[in-house]
């Protein structure tokens, strides 16, 4: 009994300092995301008439507005091709830019390509945080809105008197609360709506723009992503979809018109309206977007109207392909559109303004507007260089030439060589309005523009450093708790690794890779090489001829799951069999699969319960309730097949499930059960839930899982370990490593990656009648981590499996793995952590480390501590009480 | 033992490790071997070029890598095979060995495109570039276990796998099995690089690793197969040298002045 109490009591002490542990570790990650996605902090204040410079050169009349009224039509993921691109279903739009009439861009988004933070981008001109992407999801969030920072529409009301409406996303309202004097809001999250969330737009058109009062109109129409979301940019929808977005482009454009006609001979100083099409983000060949690719930046930008002043780009059929290659910055929108509609410019913005939008205006007006807006983007240099000094006007007006003769590229701090170069332009301004200064005017602004959206900065650097060090405390602690809890990594009598070649260096690789950009970005290609690595490495140490064929044979299934689905960046867009399953031809095929899935499961269900002698009652009770689970989600992915699916279907797998794992854990586990069969069975009941999580396509990975799961196991049971090596090979992997290598290539295996663009939201709104940000929290990280989550079931069925009936030694195997699991977790946080430092001044630090930060954070916070500790400790605690101990009982009774 | 040898040294079993084995032969071999492998790199002709046809150009390396070892087999001098003048092979024999070495090399190859493909080359197109890359990666890493070890199972998962003591052939196959494979493997982290140069493209990284790791496995061989062992040699038969040296000495004290003991340590 001694002894037992001392194990309770080393029990108690291990979960004790794994939990301060894991605080302290929580705390570090929460306050280096706190320093390292910051918000960005604006300096406050709104730009003024009155603070506008004089025109340095002789024109002493103010730049007159070119359109009175505007027309903002943002169409959601609207890619460039889309408009531009031959297989372009909107007609009228294109014959717009062949007879010159309109004048389209391929305008360069910033990552993070989700809507938020690219009309903030859009209406401030400045390059958002990437806090914004985490708030794009939030959307109670109010603390990320424009109120108090300067933006276009903010201008457009206060300085322009104009009266400003919106319809469509309510993104616009959290943005802009109280601005718009009329507004009808959709949610942007309901993402199996395709239609009616932009009827709920269009029907304002009429009403609105035809006969309501306005000045400017914001409409922002989301199905098109939607459909993206849903299908991809090749979906059946996406024609029809594209030619509505033509009619409605259509229909305003031509009310606009009318209305122009009869305002101007109303009154002569009327002037005519400006109506612009663009996309906020675009969308990747798969419809999803939040990643840096080139296909999710290239969005579309068409100005229709009067002035623009484009050249005809005539009837050829290939016409207009080299608008796809004619890119401006996003962030170009705002100052020229407040150029053109006669208001300052948002007082932070970092946007050139369009040249070819302004060739229209008077030479002398123009290079006013080239001033004002050299003189605002100058106001931001000088805010975030202290070397870019005052620059007095008088002065350049007094010595123009020297100015103008100075060799800024001399200068070796940005900002001199940014003031010099402003000087330079104002000097050539003030001798003459003539092309030279506007040149000169572009070279300044372009050189200024480039090296502010590249500057970040407004890190916190304090808690950033605290966190590393948190980190870094809780590494050694996880350290020190593995040496003393049953997984040693250095055996100190003998002094030699205790851990594993393989897993030594499979970790050392894995933590090297997170230091490489392109490494992270193809993270799955490391995981995938490494199962293969650890498979052939347990097939060349194997004693017997079947141990060796059955890791040939799941190396065989692994190649055929990670040819399933392409991810990552560099052959995102290569053949993969998912592309191959959704062609329409092969719906009969993908149908077959999806069954025989559902079918699989049932008949592995009804096996295993023959084969761990089941009572038959209890047993058709519990299938009959699988059986009805997998229908349900079957009948709710066959619907989403054709329309948006009900809520029902949905939700009867989440109670079918809810009851499964119950009467599975709880009701299932007789003195009888071996713990095993109740584990399974928790991993049989589970699987309704991650099949109706996951997209069709993918179901059959899971029966691959399955078949790499089953052949762990050979005919004769002979007890082998897990956490060691059963043959005593130095080389030879343990199962667990490979588990965890298996875990993490799954994830990837699904369609997930380390960009945000993967994340899928398309099931996370099963079941879901309202946006609920905890219910669709958890939907998205069961439907993004379905693998690893599969796998963390079974494989803590293998670690029940291989326990063996000594409840003491499979204590301290659970200890040694969650020990260890977290070590290894704690590490990675720790290393991308001092990564992401060191690397914080380079662009790629939003594109690559900043999202990957984030899924290092589910990683760690949503798989590791809940779905691995929590879970695991609960299920276990259940089954060792329900049936390991009762096994135990009749021993220590004889 | 080495003194035994020496004295009845007429079988090549017998003699001592380093004259079993001689340094300069296989250390010109070795050094062929780098030889051969950089003429298996180098562009004979415009046309065979590495970029723009990487199978003809694998196919060239794959036929020098060939010929060298179909010269050492025909030569009958490959590893330790110091020619016994009786033991000679005919050529007949020999030109049979050659040709059986073409052969299960090639036979080896399909198996290790299979192994490549596991580990994620493309299934569906590149097929001729992936086979040459395995016949390349074969010649450099299996070819020396093909003409060293007996061609049984067990033979080769002796050399290969165990942990056990090793001959100097096993280790030979073993060394450039080992160096060649794994860098060969590491080379892999190559292919997803951003870095967008034309070498990056399947199989190139993989032949580059291959060719490296065997010059990796020469210096490896060379060390492990003929320094170590001719210097342990040396060491041996000078500490036995040593060893006789002192006892000759005790004797001669001993039979020249019969003293105590401590004495005699004294003097000595």
């Amino acid at each position: 009994m001694g002894a037992e109490h001392a194990r309770i009591q080393s029990g108690r002490r291990f979960a004790w300092a794994l939990v301060l542990l894991l605080a302290v570790e929580f705390l570090g990650m929460g306050l280096f995301a706190k320093g390292f996605f910051p918000y960005k902090k604006s300096a406050g204040g709104f730009a003024m008439p009155a603070d506008q410079p004089k025109d340095i050169g002789s024109n002493r009349t103010q730049p007159e507005a070119q359109y009175d009224r505007l027309v903002l039509m943002v169409i959601d993921a609207l890619r460039n091709d889309f408009v531009f691109g031959n297989e372009s279903q909107m007609a009228y739009t294109q014959q717009l830019l062949r007879t010159g009439k309109a004048r389209g861009f391929t305008a360069r988004a910033q990552a993070p390509t989700v809507t938020m933070p690219r009309l903030k981008a859009l209406m401030t001109g400045t390059v958002p945080g990437f806090l914004d992407a985490v708030l794009n999801i939030a959307e109670g969030d109010t603390s990320s809105s424009l109120q108090h920072q300067d933006s276009l529409l903010w201008q457009l009301r206060e300085n322009g008197g104009k009266r400003i409406n919106m319809f469509g996303d309510d993104t616009w309202l959290r943005l802009f609360p109280g601005l718009f004097a009329n507004a009808d809001g959709t949610s942007s999250f309901f993402v199996a709506d395709t239609v009616e969330v932009d009827n709920n737009v269009t029907r304002h058109v009429q009403s609105e723009i035809k006969q309501g009062e306005w000045d400017v109109t914001v409409l922002h129409y989301l199905g098109l992503d939607h459909i993206g979301h849903l299908a991809g940019p090749h979906s059946a929808l996406m024609g029809p979809k594209q030619r509505e977005m033509d009619g409605v482009v259509k229909d305003i454009h031509e009310i606009v018109m009318a209305q122009d006609r009869d305002r101007m001979a109303a009154s002569g100083n009327a002037r005519p309206t400006l109506m612009v099409v663009l996309g906020d983000h675009a969308m990747n060949e798969l419809g999803n977007h939040g990643g840096n690719s080139q296909l999710e930046t290239s969005t579309a930008f068409v100005f229709i109207g009067d002035n623009v002043n484009a050249q005809p780009l005539g009837d050829n059929k290939n016409a207009l392909v080299r608008l796809l290659t004619d890119e401006v910055a996003q962030s170009n929108l705002a100052p020229t559109l407040a150029l053109l509609l006669g208001v300052p410019i948002p007082k932070e913005s970092l946007g050139v303004p369009l040249p070819q939008l302004l060739e229209s205006v008077p030479l002398s007006q123009r290079m006013h507007m080239l001033q004002t807006a050299a003189t605002q983007i100058y106001a931001v240099v000088r805010a975030n260089e202290p070397t870019a000094l005052q620059v007095s006007l008088t002065e350049i007006r007094a010595h123009p030439h020297t100015y103008m003769a100075a060799d800024c590229h001399d200068q070796l701090l940005i900002g001199a060589q940014l003031q010099c170069l402003y000087m330079a332009a104002l000097a050539q301004h003030s001798l003459a309005a003539n092309d030279d200064a506007e040149r000169a005017y572009y070279t300044f602004m372009n050189a200024a523009s480039k090296h502010l959206s590249q500057a970040l900065d407004g890190y916190g650097l304090e808690y950033m450093g605290v966190g590393i060090a948190l980190l870094a405390v809780a590494t050694l602690g996880l350290l020190w708790l593995c040496q003393h809890n049953g997984a040693p990594i250095v055996h100190t009598k003998a002094r030699q690794l205790a851990v594993s070649i393989p897993a030594v260096v499979m970790w050392a690789s894995q933590l090297l890779a997170e230091q490489s950009t392109s490494l992270v970005e193809e993270e799955h290609q490391l995981w995938y090489f490494w199962v293969q690595t650890l498979l052939a490495l347990r097939a060349a140490t194997s004693t017997g001829t079947s141990g060796m064929l059955r890791s040939l044979a799941q190396m065989a299934v692994f190649r055929l799951v990670r040819a399933w689905n392409q991810t990552g960046q560099k052959w995102a867009g290569e053949p993969d069999i998912r592309g191959m399953l959704n062609a329409p031809s092969a719906a009969p095929l993908l149908w077959t699969l999806v069954i025989a899935v559902a079918l699989l499961v049932n008949f592995a269900c009804w096996a295993l319960h023959r084969h761990f002698r089941r009572p038959p009652g209890w047993s058709r009770v519990f299938r009959g309730l699988l059986a009805a689970a997998c229908a349900c989600a079957l009948a709710y992915h066959m619907q989403r097949a054709h329309t948006q699916p009900g809520t029902g279907p949905a939700r009867g797998v989440f109670v079918l499930t809810a009851l499964l794992v119950v009467i599975g854990c709880v009701v299932g586990s007789g003195a009888k059960t071996p713990a095993s069969a109740v584990a399974l069975d928790a991993l049989m009941g589970f699987m309704p839930l991650l099949l109706l999580l996951t997209r069709p396509h993918n179901h059959a990975l899971f029966a691959f899982f399955a078949a790499i799961f089953a052949l762990f196991f050979s005919n004769s049971s002979q007890p082998s370990s897990i956490s060691s090596s059963s043959t005593g090979h130095p080389l030879r992997p343990s199962r667990a490593l490979v588990l965890q290598a298996l875990a993490h290539a799954s994830f990837f295996a699904l369609g997930n990656s380390n960009s945000l663009a993967s994340v899928d939201l398309s099931n996370a709104y099963a079941g879901v009648s309202q946006y609920n940000e905890v219910m669709v929290g958890i939907l998205v990280f069961i439907s993004t981590w379905a693998g690893p989550v599969w796998w963390a079931m079974a494989g803590a069925a293998l670690l029940v499996l291989n326990a063996g009936p000594s409840r003491s030694q499979l204590l301290l195997r659970v200890r040694a793995l969650v020990a260890g699991a977290h070590l290894w977790q704690a590490l990675v946080l720790l290393s991308l952590s001092c990564v992401a430092t060191a690397m914080r001044s380079h662009l790629f630090v939003w594109s690559v480390f900043s999202p990957r930060y984030l899924y290092q954070i589910a990683w760690f916070a949503g798989f590791y501590l809940v779905c691995g500790t929590a879970i695991g400790f609960i299920w276990l605690a259940a089954t060792m009480r329900f049936s390991v101990h009762s096994s135990f009982v009749p021993a220590m009774h004889v | 033992m080495a003194s035994n040898t020496l004295q009845s040294g007429s079988s090549r079993a017998k003699l001592p490790v380093h004259k079993r084995y001689p340094l300069d032969l296989n250390g010109a071999q070795l050094v062929l071997a780098g030889f051969a492998s950089s003429i298996a790199l180098a562009t004979p002709h415009k046309s065979i070029n590495l970029y723009e046809n990487p199978s003809i150009y694998l196919c060239f390396s794959a036929s020098v890598l060939f010929l060298y070892y179909a010269v050492l087999v025909l030569a009958d001098v490959y590893c330790y095979k110091v020619s016994d003048p009786g033991a000679r092979r005919p050529l007949s024999t020999r030109a049979k060995r050659a040709f059986m070495t073409l052969l299960s090399t090639l036979a080896l190859s399909v198996v290790v495109a299979l192994v490549f493909v596991l580990f994620g080359a493309p299934v569906l197109t590149q097929h001729s570039e992936t086979f040459m890359a395995a016949v390349n990666f074969s010649l450099l890493a299996i070819t020396p276990a093909i003409l060293t070890l007996k061609p049984t199972f067990s033979a080769w998962r002796r050399a290969l796998l165990s942990a056990e003591q090793k001959s100097i052939p096993e280790k030979w196959a073993a060394g450039f099995f080992w160096c060649t494979a794994v860098t060969t493997w590491a080379s892999a982290y190559f292919i997803p690089m951003d870095w967008d140069r034309p070498w990056q493209r399947w199989p190139l990284p993989v032949v580059g690793g291959a060719f490296l790791g065997n010059l990796i496995s020469l210096l490896f061989v060379l060390i492990r197969c003929f320094i170590v062992p001719v210097a342990r040699a040396d060491y041996e038969e000078s500490e036995n040298e040593k060893r006789r040296m002192v006892r000759e000495l005790e004797n001669e004290e001993r039979q020249s002045r019969p003293v105590t003991r401590s004495m005699a340590k004294k003097d000595l």
